[in-house]
């Protein structure tokens, strides 16, 4: 593993599109900023890990049965669920 | 497994193509095509099946067959790279698990979120993902 130091504000460029940068040092947490192509995907590793994991239990798990779900709890469509968040541009991981 | 196999009643895609949708999702970047299918046994769980290799397949159930009130804070990045404008070209799927014939869970933490207009999509952590659950019970028939 390639380990670099950084200092507060510094920053680390990952090939011709990366660039993360140490925002702030407090205690035990350092906050990073990523500046990445939004085609890159960018997660915190325990979260990827763990949605990894769940996928592969769906994997395992889609040669089951599929149990039926009560028709009540098939609702109808009402809204998407979707709501953009305000904040815009690189994304403080 | 293909014998009541159909795609999607409901359009999928804008103009009702036939395509395959493209999706990043994690742990399984390296085959991205799958096909949504739905079996009328199976409603209203339908699965994601892999063009590049059909046994990789998911169960995966839209939210609101599940969720009340699922209202996900995507993160700007994730709407700018599927290149979505507008809430209804969203197309929202959450992935299940059957843990035994009585215990069936949706991953709401990491839903996958799909362009319905470029059929593209991703499976996309939301800035309010820890409101939901990893496994977020499924009410299913005793």
């Amino acid at each position: 593993m390639l380990v670099l130091s950084r200092k507060n504000l510094q920053s680390v460029v990952i090939g011709e599109t990366i660039r993360i940068t140490v925002m702030r040092v407090k205690g035990e947490v350092v906050k990073l900023g990523i500046r990445a192509p939004s085609e890159v995907p960018v997660h915190r590793q325990e979260v990827y890990e763990e949605i990894q994991r769940c996928n592969q239990e769906s994997l395992t798990s889609c040669r089951s049965a599929v149990p039926r779900m009560p028709r009540s709890q098939q609702k109808t469509k009402n809204k998407t669920g979707l709501a953009a968040t305000p904040s815009a541009g690189s994304h403080n991981k | 497994m293909n014998d009541t196999t159909t795609l999607n009643s409901e359009p999928l895609l804008a103009d009702d193509r036939k395509l395959p949708l493209v999706l990043n999702l994690v742990g399984f970047e390296r085959s991205p095509e799958f096909h949504l299918l739905s079996r009328p046994s199976e409603e209203p769980f339908q699965r994601l099946q892999s063009l590049s290799d059909p046994q990789l397949e998911f169960l995966v159930v839209e939210p609101h067959h599940i969720h009340q009130d699922y209202q996900l804070e995507v993160n700007p990045r994730d709407t700018a790279h599927l290149g979505l404008a507008r809430d209804e070209d969203a197309l929202v799927l959450n992935v299940v698990t059957i843990h035994s014939p009585g215990r069936v869970t949706a991953n709401l933490r990491g839903p996958i979120l799909i362009n319905r207009q470029t059929a593209q999509g991703r499976q996309v952590v939301p800035d309010n993902a820890w409101e939901f659950s990893l496994q977020h019970p499924v009410q299913i028939e005793p």
